[in-house]
């Protein structure tokens, strides 16, 4: 009698699993939410050239003060229990991770609760406002999205075990590209970052860093920090330097950026001379300086980059709206 | 930490003695059935007494079905219709009765070629409780099984039928003990 009835039961049970089922995970969502705000058509900027307002000065510290303070900021989130993870930011970058991934300088692991910062620049308004070009030592990379990531204890950094099992979903808009990799952002001692290939050994290692989603990257991480999707910018055709003159300002005062519409590239110029670019392609010379008393001044110019070119910056006066609407143009 | 593994390991030896199975060794083929990929799996079981054992197992999903995926867990089994029948005080295991069990288990999935679906709760890297039933049967040193799965977090159920080889399981042999009548 325990016979039959045990086999009954386990045959209900059977039952109930075969048709209690779901197909959920074989239906791939195809609709992420894109990133890109709806474009505002930029106001012209006409007022008064830079000849007319000789008076007003510039600094190198004020610019950086007023990029600082119109660049994305971060977001923090303070993580009390692992069901807090996974977090999502406010542009829909998913970041998932254990409290056994992270160890403290002395390589112990740590406890609740933590802190975890994201900063997502995935546009290049964000990423010309944050001024994190998209080169690497001197190459041009096409990008795929831009990030910080840290997570503190107690306000110390804490670092990321090399087999981890943190996993960041970057969303993007359109396809994703397989010829992606990862980046590693370096610190240089002027305060820059550079990006530093993360050079897997094979294609294996680097399908284990950077998975390709319907529009999102799901990226591997190694250590925390400066994180970008990216692929360098193969270009077998002449390279040139673009040069950059201005009679007023100084250059040095003057942001000037770059901008490769075709192939989502950012270099940003720091001294009267550019990095190789190549010759043929589509660029935007983007130059921002705001006065001292807080006047923005712009130049903007659509050029095909071309053998040994000048680029004469005569800023006119605009307003922060303007820059700012131009940058969120930019795709 | 690892005294405590030592621990464990001399405990689950310790029983297999006194039990009648000794550990066993198995490969599998794994249906999903709402998904309908198949893959292979390979098993430990260890007998820790009677009725219950620790069961160490892998699963791959190879590339070809539609969800590329890993699993390595450890279930435990528990047997509700049992083959080990009491001879005077001594237990013997008789193989060709089958036993059903129950399993009850914890999987480590990796999902190698994720895609955000409709299932929120499905991630690359992944930590899935799951209970099932089987049923075992055969002779001393090999055995055929048959089990079916269920993951409760993302409600999905799988089969797996295979086989489990106890290379150190002795065969009974036909001689009758009795003492000796002079």
């Amino acid at each position: 009698m325990k016979k039959i009835l045990t086999s009954s039961f386990a045959i209900f049970i059977i039952f109930l699993m075969v048709i209690a089922c779901s197909k959920d995970r074989s239906i791939i969502l195809e609709d992420v939410k894109p990133i890109v705000d709806t474009v505002k058509k930029v106001p012209v900027d006409t007022v008064k050239t830079i000849k007319d307002i000789k008076d007003y000065s510039f600094s190198i510290s004020n610019s950086q003060a007023l990029f600082d303070s119109l660049a994305p900021k971060s977001e923090i989130f303070t993580i009390n229990k692992a069901s807090d993870l996974p977090i999502t930011t406010k542009n829909g970058m998913k970041v998932s991770f254990s409290i056994g991934d992270c160890i403290n300088p002395n390589g112990k692991v740590v406890t609740f609760p933590i802190e975890l910062e994201v900063l997502a620049l995935l546009t290049p308004k964000d990423m010309i406002l944050h001024q994190k070009p998209t080169v690497s030592y001197g190459k041009l990379l096409t990008t795929g999205g831009e990030f910080l990531i840290k997570v503190r204890k107690d306000g110390n950094e804490l670092n990321l075990k090399y087999y981890n099992s943190m996993n960041i979903s970057v969303p993007i808009k359109g396809n994703p590209d397989a010829e992606m990799g990862l980046f590693y952002g370096q610190s240089t001692s002027d305060g820059r970052v550079e990006w530093l290939f993360s050079n897997p050994d094979s294609l294996r290692q680097r399908e284990r860093e950077l998975w390709l989603g319907k529009g999102f990257y799901e990226v591997f991480p190694r250590t925390l920090g400066w994180i970008n999707c990216d692929k360098f910018y193969n270009f077998v055709g002449a390279k040139t330097k673009i040069k950059f003159t201005s009679a007023y300002p100084n250059l040095s005062v003057i942001k000037v950026f770059l901008y490769f519409p075709d192939i989502k590239s950012i270099m940003q110029v720091y001294t009267d001379t550019s990095g190789d670019v190549p010759v043929g392609q589509a660029v935007k010379v983007i130059c921002i300086a705001p006065t001292t008393n807080g006047i923005w001044y712009s130049y903007t110019k659509d050029l095909t980059v071309s053998e040994n070119q000048v680029v004469n910056i005569e800023l006119i006066q605009t307003t922060e709206k303007a820059v700012l609407d131009y940058l969120k143009n930019l795709n | 930490m690892l005294k405590i593994y030592y621990v464990i390991i001399v405990l689950l030896l310790n029983y297999s003695l006194h039990a009648q199975d000794k550990i066993s060794f198995g490969i599998s083929g794994m249906y999903n059935f709402p998904l309908e990929t198949i893959g292979i799996g390979f098993r430990s079981q260890i007998p820790v007494t009677e009725r219950l054992s620790v069961v160490p197992q892998i699963k791959y999903a190879p590339s070809f079905n539609t969800i590329h995926e890993f699993y390595g867990g450890v279930n435990v089994y528990y047997s509700l219709l049992n083959n080990t029948l009491l001879h005077g005080y001594r237990p013997k295991v008789h193989p060709q009765i089958p036993v059903l069990y129950l399993a009850v288990g914890l999987e480590y999935n990796k999902w190698i070629n994720y895609e955000k679906t409709k299932n929120t709760k499905a991630n690359p890297n992944n930590i899935l409780p799951e209970v099932g039933l089987g049923l075992s049967v055969g002779g001393h040193l090999i055995r055929a099984f048959a089990e079916i799965k269920y993951n409760v977090v993302w409600e999905e159920s799988y089969g797996e039928v295979g086989v489990m080889i106890y290379p150190f399981n002795t065969k009974p042999s036909g001689k009758n003990n009795c003492p000796k009548i002079y």
